[in-house]
């Protein structure tokens, strides 16, 4: 969702549910944000649509099933089929799990086979523990937002607040694809034809591995040659997310580099806050998986 | 499968005023314009209530129907009859643009009990409570949050979202202290 300057305001998923009703996602910070700035254009813009809209955030408990066997422990809570035939990726259905009225979305950030599960909220912890005991046999563990952050960076998924400071474009982030060519207008469009948001020159995001696998400092900016009018060194691109990851054994990182889609195997040089330079290779930014084999199942 | 929990299990305090958690609680949001044909029936059918004026609360029994906004009503009936009253609504609605959303999980909800039940409210919210009579709901905050309450003889319920039920547990037990009365 971009505001109308045409920057990444928030993201999630979208569920149609019915014939005119939609489930729409936001980042938890941003639900109260999102839902204001819908009613604030329903009420003052478009009050003549059709339209309602309700904030049910707090209605439902989530938890995530991810993993080769988070179909196992369904399967074993029991309900509902979660088989591929019946809920490929990107879908959703209601139904019930282990006795809890559900809606499961197969929906994945951790970048694996990974379902999403609503339950009303009086029934989460509940919920939660069922899912624990089920997963013993299998290892289930819990897991933060740390390891999330991680699993998504691996798989290059952009997130809301560190690919996007709010001067960041979708087409930045190779989201042009997302970007409707027949909309005649959509919140956002003519900021984005501005020239400076149109321009090939701004920075666009690609991946970086250090050359001897160390972690890229958050906020490292990449050197460009020479200085500018104040006698700083110049920049042509910055880190926006850095990692250890412990599923590849080294350093990952995602940013924006100018003109970096159509400089892959380049050797750049990041800013260490000491003075010195950090040399890292421009690589996709989906460093696992990249044929999304392990989420597809 | 488990029987629903309310956010705080029931948590309460013994003040100048009662202070206790309650639920769960059905409630169902419903939008739609006024004068909507079936809006009327809508409402009856699901809490035996007439549409509520302005600000004001019509209640039957263990069923309410609030004004929440021009557009908007909340349906409160036990949490157990909630599918059936949201079925009641959309067939008594049917053709006609409305809403019907299930925010029975999405609220924590407490009593204000006693005589001085007022005065811990009147601590915590920008309402002038002078002005508010039994029947009457307001959507205001408690302190950092959203609430909204409605007043009756006994003294005041109160909705805030489920995720700040503790904070606000905390707001209410702190301003019915013994010796913070304002009167």
């Amino acid at each position: 969702m971009c505001n109308e300057q045409g920057f990444l305001s928030d993201d999630g998923v979208v569920a149609r549910i019915d014939e005119d009703t939609w489930l729409c996602h936001t980042t938890s910070g941003g639900a109260d944000r999102i839902h204001a700035w819908m009613e604030d254009w329903l009420q003052c813009e478009w009050w003549d649509w059709k339209v309602f809209t309700a904030n049910v955030t707090e209605e439902y408990a989530q938890v995530a099933v991810v993993g080769p066997k988070a179909r196992d422990l369904l399967e074993k809570l029991g309900g509902m089929d979660v088989s591929k035939e019946t809920l490929p990726f990107m879908q959703w259905a209601d139904g019930t799990l282990g006795g809890f009225p559900v809606r499961v979305y197969r929906i994945s950030f951790s970048g694996e086979l990974s379902y999403e599960i609503a339950v009303p909220a009086s029934h989460g912890a509940a919920f939660w523990q069922a899912c624990v005991d089920a997963g013993q046999e299998f290892g289930a563990m819990p897991y933060g937002t740390e390891a999330l952050h991680v699993m998504r960076a691996e798989k290059g998924f952009i997130m809301i607040g560190d690919e996007t400071d709010g001067t960041v474009i979708p087409q930045d982030l190779g989201l042009s694809w997302a970007i409707s060519k027949k909309k005649a207008d959509y919140l956002g469009k003519r900021g984005q034809e501005r020239s400076f948001l149109a321009s090939p020159d701004r920075p666009q995001l690609v991946g970086f591995e250090t050359l001897d696998g160390s972690v890229i400092p958050d906020g490292a900016y990449i050197i460009a040659d020479g200085y500018n009018a104040n006698n700083q060194r110049n920049v042509q691109g910055r880190v926006t997310s850095t990692y250890f990851s412990p599923t590849l054994g080294r350093g990952i990182a995602m940013g924006l580099l100018k003109h970096g889609p159509s400089r892959m195997g380049e050797t750049v040089d990041f800013t260490d806050g000491k003075g010195g330079a950090i040399k890292a290779k421009v690589v996709s930014p989906v460093f696992y998986d990249p044929e999304g084999e392990k989420q597809n199942v | 499968m488990s029987n629903p929990v309310s956010a705080l299990n029931g948590a309460r305090f013994a003040g100048f005023a009662q202070v206790r958690e309650i639920g769960p609680l059905g409630m169902i949001t419903l939008r739609a314009k006024p004068g909507t044909p079936g809006l009327e029936a809508a409402i009856q059918a699901a809490t035996g209530c007439a549409v509520p004026g302005l600000r004001r609360i019509e209640v039957n029994g263990d069923k309410a129907a609030g004004w929440m906004s021009p557009d908007e009503y909340l349906l409160i009936l036990p949490y157990d009859q909630v599918a059936a009253g949201m079925s009641a609504v959309s067939d008594a609605l049917k053709g006609e643009h409305h809403m019907v959303a299930n925010v029975s999980d999405a609220r924590a909800v407490f009593r204000i009990e006693g005589a001085k039940a007022d005065q811990v409210l009147r601590k915590l919210s920008p309402v002038d409570f002078d002005g508010v009579q039994v029947g009457d709901l307001r959507r205001s905050r408690a302190a950092q949050v959203a609430a909204a309450f409605w007043k009756d003889e006994g003294g005041f319920t109160l909705v805030c979202f489920r995720s700040v039920a503790a904070y606000v547990m905390g707001l209410l037990t702190h301003s019915a202290q013994p010796g913070s009365e304002l009167a």
